[in-house]
């Protein structure tokens, strides 16, 4: 489908996970038509029991990446 | 910073990364997200190196898409804070102590931000505004509730179960009443969602897929920061209340202060005073330009007189002597001739009487002596009926002393037989030529020496 040596894919699929990693740090979301949104999200430090010592502790930032499927993609599911 | 990146701008993104042209990039990004699409259609987890891998999940029935991002990538994302790691707190540490610890950190900032302001003149009318900017932060968060919130009054036909509770919608609708505001975003919010609404109707869906999206959007950013609908709206009517005094503050008039009223005059004067400063200088400059060009002047003058002196001075100074010896001369000679006439009419009187007459009178004293004519040089001029031999009389008493006359102008006379009238011959003293008049010997000598000049002059 991509009619493109193992290479290149591997090349520019490469390309696609540093833009990820750009967009990532800088907080943007990615939205893709047809399969949904990659939304960076930062949660600022923060104090939560850890489940294994049941311990509070204090946390650092964090940034996280969500991925909400569009609707399109959605319906594909549920067929 | 928090920025939506459309299809078109991953791909160029892709492009500039990989090196490839914009349309190739665009292909493959597209090519690459059927792939992921059509594999989570048939089931299967997909699972991409560097990026995360996708897994299909039934949640209340309903098919839906897992993510979970690599590790490298979520690593390389978080490598700002990876200095910092979980820390374990002591029970006595309790979430109030955080936050006084937060809030202290607030306060710190705005306190700097005020001390800036008291370096100003006026600490009390600077410190209102200062006030204000240190706070426009706090006013940024209820900025972002508007918009999320018309962004919930836009999909509000749209919104599901998850779509957040109207309670929360309806108290921050009551606390913000800026209309305007959010309609201007809410055309904002619009004109982003038409891109992904005009994609979406490409594929030949007839419903709006990112509506709802915002809705979780706005449902997630209400509570992240809070966690409860009763704190945001603590938060929000904390905030407002600080928000309105600033501005009754601004708009209140500042108190007339007398310094203030007082440094316009003085920076007028200043005004006043710098040009006149300038003028002075200009006029300075000008008259020492003119002083010392003066005194330039004469000291080249002086400096040349000394280096170079002039023997015209000199020329000067001796036609000054001559000048006045010849007027003497002339005094005295109209001082004889009138001597001569005197002995003329008498015709008994000698010559010497008349000269010794002169000297009584106090007129010719140094005529009649031969010690007082000494150091002057006498001169007397040839006329018509006036010859040497005249003079020889009228100098030494006897015209038998001519002779010596003659030998003194020598050069100037030529024959003594044949004289012109305008020669100025000068008067030897009587001693240079041991002439004593009176005495028979020196007349005797006289006249052999002039025997001797006519022999060679004959008539």
């Amino acid at each position: 489908m991509l009619n493109r040596e193992t290479t290149e894919v591997n090349t520019l699929v490469e390309g696609l996970c540093r833009v990820f990693k750009e967009c990532g740090s800088e907080l943007d979301s990615i939205a893709v038509p047809g399969f949904g949104t990659f939304k960076s999200e930062k949660t600022e430090e923060h104090v939560a029991s850890d489940e294994t010592n049941g311990k509070r502790m204090l946390y650092p930032p964090v940034i996280t990446m969500d991925f909400q499927p569009s609707i399109v993609l959605r319906k594909k599911l549920s067929k | 910073m928090n920025n939506k990146i459309p299809f078109h701008e991953l791909s160029a993104r892709v492009a500039a990364t990989t090196g490839i042209s914009p349309e190739s990039a665009e292909s493959f990004v597209k090519s690459f997200f059927e792939i992921l699409s059509e594999s989570l259609v048939k089931g299967e987890s997909v699972r991409v190196k560097g990026l995360g891998s996708f897994t299909v999940s039934v949640t209340n029935g309903e098919k839906t898409v897992d993510f979970i991002l690599d590790k490298d990538l979520s690593e390389s994302i978080n490598a700002p804070f990876s200095i910092f790691e979980p820390v374990a707190l002591n029970d006595e540490v309790t979430e109030e102590m955080l936050s006084e610890i937060t809030q202290q950190d607030d306060t710190q900032k705005a306190e700097t931000s005020i001390i800036e302001c008291e370096k100003a003149e006026l600490e009390q009318e600077h410190i209102e505004p200062c006030r204000e900017e240190a706070l426009t932060p706090t006013t940024a968060p209820i900025e972002a509730v508007k918009e999320e919130i018309t962004e919930t009054d836009i999909s509000e036909s749209k919104t599901t179960d998850e779509i957040i509770d109207k309670d929360k919608s309806e108290v921050v609708a009551t606390e913000i009443t800026d209309d305007s505001l959010s309609t201007e975003v809410a055309e904002t919010v619009t004109g982003e969602e038409i891109t992904e609404e005009n994609i979406v109707a490409d594929e030949s869906t007839s419903i709006t897929s990112e509506p709802e999206a915002k809705v979780e959007e706005v449902d997630a950013t209400l509570y992240c920061p809070v966690g409860e609908s009763t704190e945001l709206k603590e938060d929000v009517e904390a905030e407002i209340p600080d928000e309105t005094p600033i501005v009754q503050e601004a708009v209140r008039p500042a108190p007339v202060i007398t310094p203030l009223d007082e440094e316009p005059e003085e920076y007028v004067e200043r005004r006043y005073e710098e040009p006149s400063g300038k003028g002075n200088f200009w006029w300075g400059l000008a008259v020492g330009l003119i002083v010392g060009l003066a005194l330039g002047a004469c000291g080249v003058y002086l400096a040349i007189d000394h280096i170079f002196p002039t023997s015209s001075k000199n020329d000067i100074i001796a036609e000054e002597v001559i000048g006045d010896e010849l007027a003497e001369a002339m005094h005295k000679d109209s001082v004889l001739i009138a001597a001569q006439q005197a002995l003329s009419d008498s015709a008994a009187s000698t010559v010497q009487d008349t000269v010794v007459a002169e000297v009584e009178n106090g007129q010719a004293a140094e005529i009649a002596s031969p010690e007082a004519v000494v150091p002057a040089v006498r001169r007397d001029t040839v006329r018509r009926g006036y010859l040497i031999h005249d003079m020889a009389k009228k100098f030494y008493g006897s015209k038998d002393y001519w002779v010596y006359i003659y030998e003194e102008n020598k050069s100037k006379i030529g024959n003594p037989n044949n004289m012109q009238p305008g020669v100025v011959l000068v008067i030897p003293p009587a001693e240079k030529y041991g002439i004593v008049p009176g005495d028979p010997e020196s007349q005797k000598r006289a006249k052999n020496k002039a025997g001797e000049i006519l022999s060679k002059f004959p008539r």
